[in-house]
């Protein structure tokens, strides 16, 4: 291979190279649909706590170390909710949420995502706290606890037990609705940009 | 013909192309790792220039302002931009290259972990730099990067919830963010350590022409085709079409497009394939080359293997048993110390077989001693009738390859790598007759066993340990060094070095006759075309 022929060989493949590499760094991608509106479900609720105990068998209790034998055993929990999300009388969605962490006693937190085309929608959302027969004596029971720590404080900042929402929306290309908890007002609310 | 696996040949085919185009010594796929480190530091100067103008508070507008700094600040972030393509690119070569040659296992291993830690480090800062833009393309990369954290049980609060819109999004995120970004390049430079501590003076930096050619390349596209601004993030607006650094976001379409279990499952299954390397890929135990031994009876204590082996496996210990040895013994006149080998260390690359002048030491069946036996059973086929030239050649290099008995009519001795060959091997092949030794070996940069050719090449020319012998004509023994992929120049080399030893004896049979030269004098090397 001729001086020449290296020179500009080596030189047209590094620049070849070099243009590749700035093409790749930059080139276009659609991330989600081409035009697309988005309705965004984000909110956090605390959610209603409830206790649940029983007793324990004798059994159970022989199997403990003396110091810890009580006779009742308790667990926290808060009470999950029911989402239903209907977009232009279509069911989206129909799903238990439960509260986070591994025992299930950390706030709630919805987190949705529903592509629309751009232009007129309906959007209707239940989300309703679902509890088991058999809690409320348990609730009750924490009625009471709550009554001991601030009733007045935990009054205003209580959930309702049902949170609903529908409306019509407008939404533009690429536009995002974001349907979120108003705490001050105890409701969903719609917030765009 | 010896088999190779197909990736192999292509990367002998690659190799040889960009040897042609820019000769051994500046191919840049020989110095993918030194490159690295080389943009590793471009990154850093230029980084730090970037950070005195960006704003936590202000983190889109800050990089507006540097981008509008048409004289410096906007060819800076694009050479910090493109440096860090450029990296990945190059951590990809290397990554790849020393997986094809095989060389991810055994002792390597830590080199090779170490080496995959950094690779993601470099993403990670590659990520958050994206994020600390906070266009759409950085938006986009937090909001995966979120969506995949969330689905770990340890965060109280998901962390997507982050960019949902609700509320702003707080200082303290841009602020971890910015310090993961700056903070990462310092383990960077410790794993850097790490990866390199397994071997003797490691090469950090490619040839200073490379380097710095190579940085020039990056600052010209960063001046003639400057990156600009995508808009910034909106989180009340999908992404829709935008701009992404495909190094750095090359897995986004996959991942957005699968549940997010599933891209855990696919990239821990990857990642896993890629740390377990050094187990899939070594070979069969039986095929494993056994590591280096010392024959402390032969061993003088010298320390040359010491000095010369790649891969730091060999120290220098007491002599068993010397300490309470009768001053009048045997042991009791020999070396304080002899060498030891640490087989956990060793590749068993060969190295010091051609360090050791007693040939004391050296993988079973690589000594010097074993390499002397194969040579005579070499000289043995040549029944009496001695070749004007013969080859050694590395069997990695274009030398020995192809796994021929000859190349263009002369006899090859192979040789497990050059800087195994021990250069009484070369004087024995001329005393057996050979007109002249031609030694192929690889190019320095791509021995596989990193030091072969240099060391070779000082005991061949500059009197290192273990060297050819003053009494040796040099002009009857040639180093070159040639890649698998270009056996033509072994060829060349090889008809060059043929026509002046032709030379050499026509002049030495002319000299023994003894005629006055009243014509012309003979040919000399420098005259052959
Ligand atoms: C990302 C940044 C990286 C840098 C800056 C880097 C740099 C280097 C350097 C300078 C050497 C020493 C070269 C020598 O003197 O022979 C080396 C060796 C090595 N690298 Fe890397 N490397 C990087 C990534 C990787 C990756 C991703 C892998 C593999 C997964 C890897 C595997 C190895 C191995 C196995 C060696 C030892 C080679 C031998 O023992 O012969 N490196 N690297
Ligand atoms: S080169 Fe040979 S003699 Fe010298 S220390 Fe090593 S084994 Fe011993
Ligand atoms: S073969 Fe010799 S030079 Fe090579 S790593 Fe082992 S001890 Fe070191």
């Amino acid at each position: 291979m001729t001086r020449s022929v290296r020179v500009v060989g080596g030189g047209m493949l590094a620049l070849c190279g070099l243009v590749a590499l700035g093409w790749l760094s930059r080139l276009p991608y659609t991330t989600q649909r081409d035009s697309g509106a988005l309705v965004r479900l984000a909110w956090r609720t605390r959610g209603e706590r409830v206790r649940e105990c029983r007793h324990r068998t004798p059994e159970e209790l022989a199997k403990l170390p003396p110091h810890m034998r009580e006779d009742d055993v308790c667990e926290g929990r808060v009470l999950p909710y029911r989402l239903v999300v209907k977009l232009d009388d279509t069911l989206e969605a129909d799903a238990m949420v439960r509260a986070s962490g591994a025992r299930e006693d950390r706030p709630i937190y919805v987190y949705h995502e529903f592509p629309l085309a751009p232009g007129t929608h309906r959007v209707s959302i239940d989300f309703e706290r679902q509890g088991a027969p058999g809690e409320v004596e348990n609730e009750e029971r924490a009625e009471h606890e709550r009554e001991e720590t601030g009733r007045a404080e935990r009054a205003r900042r209580a959930e309702p037990g049902r949170l609903q929402l529908d409306t019509t929306l407008v939404l533009s290309d690429r536009e995002i609705a974001l349907v979120t908890y108003n705490a001050d007002e105890r409701r969903l609310v719609i917030r765009e940009k | 013909m010896t088999s190779r696996s197909p990736t192999r040949r292509v990367l002998t085919h690659l190799d040889a192309w960009m040897n042609r185009l820019y000769g051994w010594r500046w191919n840049p796929l020989y110095q993918s790792g030194t490159l690295v480190v080389a943009l590793l530091a471009v990154l850093l100067v230029t980084g730090i220039y970037l950070l005195l103008f960006y704003r936590l508070g202000l983190p889109y507008a800050s990089v507006v302002r540097i981008t509008d700094q048409v004289w410096v600040g906007r060819w800076i972030r694009g050479l910090h931009r493109f440096a860090s393509d450029a990296a990945v690119v190059a951590a990809a070569i290397h990554a790849l290259r020393l997986l094809i040659q095989k060389r991810s296992w055994g002792p390597r291993t830590l080199a090779w972990v170490a080496g995959l830690i950094l690779l993601f480090l470099i993403f990670v800062c590659g990520w958050t730099g994206y994020v600390m833009v906070w266009d759409i393309q950085g938006e986009v990369l937090a909001r995966e990067g979120a969506r995949l954290l969330d689905a770990i049980p340890i965060f109280s609060e998901p962390i997507s919830r982050t960019f949902v819109g609700e509320r702003p999004i707080p200082g303290a995120f841009f602020f971890l963010n910015l310090f993961v970004h700056v903070a990462l390049p310092i383990g960077l430079g410790v794993l850097l350590w790490i990866h390199v501590s397994r071997v003797a003076r490691p090469a950090l930096l490619p040839p200073r022409g490379l380097m710095w050619g190579a940085i020039g390349l990056l600052f010209l596209i960063s001046v003639v085709w400057p990156i600009g601004m995508s808009p910034p993030a909106d989180l009340f607006r999908t992404p829709g079409r935008a701009e992404f650094d495909w190094f750095y976001a090359f897995w986004l379409p996959v991942v957005k497009a699968v549940p997010v279990w599933a891209a855990w499952a696919g990239g821990g299954a990857v990642s896993l394939a890629l740390l377990l390397t050094p187990i899939w890929s070594r070979p069969r135990a039986t095929a494993r080359p056994a590591p280096s031994f010392v024959d402390a009876q032969l061993c003088t204590g010298c320390e040359q293997c010491y000095q010369d082996c790649p891969y730091e496996a060999i120290s220098m210990i007491a002599r068993p048993g010397r300490a309470g040895a009768a001053p009048e013994s045997d042991l009791a006149a020999k070396s304080e110390f002899v060498a030891h080998v640490d087989p956990s260390l060793c590749v068993s690359c060969g190295i010091c077989a051609g360090s050791c002048a007693p040939m004391g030491v050296g993988p079973p069946g690589r000594t010097g001693r074993d390499q002397l036996s194969g040579a005579r059973a070499f000289a043995a086929e040549w029944n009496g009738k001695a070749p004007a030239v013969v080859i050694a050649g590395c069997t990695r290099s274009a030398g020995a390859a192809h796994g021929r008995p000859m190349f263009d009519g002369v006899p090859v001795l192979p040789v497990n790598c050059a800087g195994n060959l021990h250069t009484s091997v070369i004087e024995y092949l001329l005393r057996s007759g050979a007109g002249g030794v031609l030694v192929v070996s690889c190019p320095p940069r791509d021995c596989w066993n990193r030091e072969g050719p240099k060391w070779l090449e000082q005991r061949m020319h500059h009197d290192r340990e273990a060297e050819l012998q003053e009494r040796v004509d040099r002009r009857r023994v040639r180093l070159v060094h040639v890649a698998e992929g270009q056996p033509e120049l072994v060829a060349s080399a090889l008809a060059q070095f043929r026509s002046e030893i032709e030379a050499l004896e026509r002049a030495a049979a002319e000299a023994a006759i003894d005629v006055m030269h009243e014509c012309e004098p003979p040919v000399t090397a420098e005259e052959v075309p």
